[in-house]
C-alpha cells in the first residue's frame, strides 16, 4: 500500500488524534433532572454513613446471568413506597418512577457499581460508580467511561467502565431498559446447569416473593412467560442466549429488522429462537461462516464462532467482554451438536 | 374579462400562500432531503465514502461513484508497513485505511438493499453515529470515521442525512469487512 497520498481531510486527522471516548458526551441525557449524585453512598443503596444495605432495597439474582469476564455480581432494586411493577407484559415490565437498580461488579474487590434509575418524567438515567482502593465509597465515572481502569483480578489487570453510549446500547435495544429483572429471569425454578450464575441466597426476591409482597400487578398474566424447550440442554442454552444476546437481538427493538430473536420473551419463545437461528443466513461472514446455526455442526455455526472470538470486529456480545465465556461456548456447542440434522438424524 | 383574469390571479396567489402556510408531508420530506444533501456536501462525507481518482486537476472524489464506499473491485489490500513516526496509511482512493486498528473500509452509503444502507432504519443510522457501532449496536465503527464529531448532530440533522442518503440511486458495491490487527486475531481467535 502506498503511503498517504490523497489530501487528508482535516476531519479525518482529527479522528486519528482524538482517542475514542475522550470527547465530550454528545447529547444531554434529556431528562432535565440534572446529573446523578457524585457518590454511590448518596444514591440510597446504603444506610446513611455506612456500607450496610438499606432495608429499602431488595436483593435478587436472575436465573441466567450476563457474562462479564468472570466478575462476581450482586444486584438490588428499590421501589418507591406504595408502588408496584406493572407486570402485565411479561417481556416488558413497567416500573414506577423512582425505581432504582444497582449492580455491583467485583474481581479481587468491588470495582464498579452501576445504577439505573427511572425519573419522574418516565425516562431512564444511567450512572457508573468506581470504587476507591479503600473500598469506602464509589465515585461517579465520567460520561465517556474508563477504558483501562487498573483492577486486581480482572483480566489483564484492567477493567472497562462503560460510557453513557455503552449503557444505552445494551439497555435501549429492546422493549424495556431493565435487563435481568423480569418474569422469565425471576421465576422460582432455578436452572442448575446455567453458567456463571450466583446461587440465590436467603432474602433474594423472586417472582413469588414479589407477588406475595404486592410489588407486581397483573400477576394473573405472569404464567404467560413463554418458554417451551424440548429438553434440559435446550432450556439452558436458550436461557443463556436470552440473558446474553436478547437485549439487542429481539423482535421488539431497533435491530428487529435483522429477523434474529434470541429472546424467550418474544412471541414464539424458544420456537422463535430456533426459527431465526437454524439454517438461516447471516448478513455478514465470520471466519468464512455465513449460517447462524447449522444443526448438528457447531463448527459450521457462526453463532459459536462469534461467541468464541474476541476479534473486536466479530465478537458477540460486541461490548462488555474481552474474554471468551468458555463454559457457555461448551454449552452451546453441545446443544447444537445434539440438534437433529436436516436428514432427521441426531448425530 | 380583464377583471376575471385579475381575480383569478389573486385567488391563485392567495391559494398558493395558503398552501405555503401549511406545508404538507411531501414538502417536509423534500426539505429534510435537501437539508441532508447540504450536510453531506459540507461535512466531508465524500472525502472518504466516494472513491478518489487522479483527475486533470489532481486527486478528487469520483462523483460518478458518489458515496459507494471502498470499491469492491479494489479488494482487500495488505496492511501498511510503516516506519518512523507514521501511524496510518490510506489507499489512493481514500477508501481503505490501515492503522493500529487494522484495516478499515469506508461503507457504501447508497440505499442498495444488500451492500448499502437499503435495509437500515433511521433509528439504526442515528444509533450508529451516536454509539460508533455498526447498525448502532454491533462492531465498532473504526477510524478514521469521525463519529466523535458527527455524534453531535441533532436528531433532526441525522434524520435529514439519512433521508438524503436513502434518496440516492442504489449502487451495488460490496465493501469488505474490516480486518483486525494480526496480534488481536492471534490472541483471540480459537
Amino acid at each position: 500500500m502506498p503511503p498517504v497520498r490523497s489530501p487528508l481531510p482535516a476531519i479525518a486527522l482529527l479522528a486519528l488524534l482524538v482517542p475514542a471516548g475522550a470527547s465530550e458526551r454528545a447529547r444531554e441525557d434529556g431528562t432535565g433532572a440534572g446529573a446523578p449524585p457524585d457518590r454511590l453512598s448518596e444514591t440510597g443503596l446504603y444506610e446513611p454513613g455506612t456500607l450496610r444495605l438499606s432495608p429499602d432495597v431488595l436483593a435478587f439474582s436472575p436465573r441466567y446471568a450476563l457474562w462479564s469476564d468472570g466478575a462476581a455480581k450482586r444486584r438490588w432494586v428499590y421501589l418507591p413506597p406504595g408502588t408496584a411493577i406493572d407486570a402485565s407484559d411479561p417481556g416488558a415490565w413497567q416500573f414506577p418512577p423512582g425505581t432504582r437498580f444497582w449492580k455491583e461488579f467485583s474481581h479481587a474487590a468491588a470495582v464498579e457499581t452501576r445504577l439505573i434509575e427511572r425519573l419522574d418524567d418516565g425516562t431512564w438515567r444511567y450512572a457508573a460508580y468506581v470504587w476507591n482502593r479503600e473500598g469506602t465509597d464509589a465515585f461517579l465515572a465520567p460520561d465517556y467511561g474508563v477504558a483501562r481502569l487498573p483492577a486486581d483480578g480482572a483480566p489483564g489487570g484492567t477493567y472497562v467502565v462503560p460510557s453513557q453510549e455503552d449503557c444505552r446500547m445494551c439497555h435501549e435495544g429492546g422493549p424495556t431498559p431493565v435487563l435481568g429483572f423480569s418474569a422469565f429471569q425471576l421465576a422460582a425454578d432455578r436452572d442448575a446447569l446455567a453458567p456463571n450464575v450466583e446461587q440465590a441466597v436467603d432474602g433474594d426476591v423472586n417472582l413469588p416473593a414479589l407477588a406475595s409482597r404486592g410489588l407486581v400487578s397483573g400477576v394473573a398474566d405472569l404464567p404467560a412467560v413463554r418458554q417451551a424447550p424440548a429438553d434440559a440442554l435446550e432450556r439452558t442454552a436458550t436461557g443463556y442466549l436470552h440473558a446474553n444476546c436478547a437485549h439487542c437481538h429481539n423482535d421488539r427493538g431497533p435491530l428487529s429488522d435483522l429477523d434474529l430473536s434470541l429472546s424467550v420473551a418474544d412471541a414464539g419463545g424458544v420456537d422463535r429462537i430456533l426459527e431465526t437461528l437454524l439454517n438461516r443466513t447471516a448478513d455478514s461472514t465470520v471466519q468464512s461462516l455465513r449460517i447462524r446455526v447449522v444443526p448438528g455442526a457447531p463448527g459450521d455455526s457462526q453463532l459459536v464462532a462469534r461467541m468464541k472470538t474476541r476479534n473486536p470486529n466479530h465478537q458477540m456480545p460486541p461490548l462488555g467482554t474481552r474474554v471468551t465465556d468458555n463454559d457457555a461456548v461448551a454449552l452451546v456447542e453441545r446443544w447444537i451438536a445434539h440438534m437433529k440434522t436436516p436428514e432427521g438424524n441426531t448425530p | 374579462m380583464r377583471t376575471t383574469l385579475l381575480t383569478g390571479a389573486v385567488l391563485s396567489i392567495a391559494a398558493g400562500i395558503a398552501l405555503g402556510a401549511e406545508p404538507n408531508a411531501d414538502d417536509a420530506e423534500a426539505a429534510s432531503v435537501e437539508r441532508g444533501r447540504y450536510i453531506v456536501h459540507t461535512t466531508g462525507c465524500h472525502d472518504c465514502h466516494t472513491p478518489w481518482i487522479d483527475g486533470p486537476a489532481g486527486p478528487e472524489p469520483d462523483m460518478t461513484r458518489a458515496l459507494i464506499g471502498h470499491p469492491e473491485s479494489d479488494g482487500v489490500p495488505e496492511p501498511a508497513s510503516l516506519s518512523g513516526p507514521w501511524i496510518a496509511a490510506v489507499s489512493p482512493t481514500n477508501t481503505a485505511w490501515s492503522g493500529p486498528w487494522g484495516i478499515s473500509f469506508t461503507a457504501n452509503l447508497t440505499p442498495d438493499p444488500e451492500t448499502g444502507l437499503g435495509q437500515w432504519t433511521e433509528r439504526m443510522f442515528q444509533d450508529a453515529i451516536r454509539n460508533a457501532r455498526h447498525k448502532g449496536r454491533g462492531r465498532p465503527i473504526l477510524p478514521p470515521m469521525p463519529v466523535m464529531v458527527y455524534k453531535n448532530f441533532t436528531d433532526e440533522d441525522l434524520a435529514a442525512i439519512f433521508a438524503y442518503l436513502q434518496s440516492l440511486p442504489p449502487v451495488r458495491n460490496q465493501v469488505p469487512e474490516p480486518v483486525a490487527p494480526p496480534e488481536r486475531v492471534a490472541d483471540t481467535t480459537p
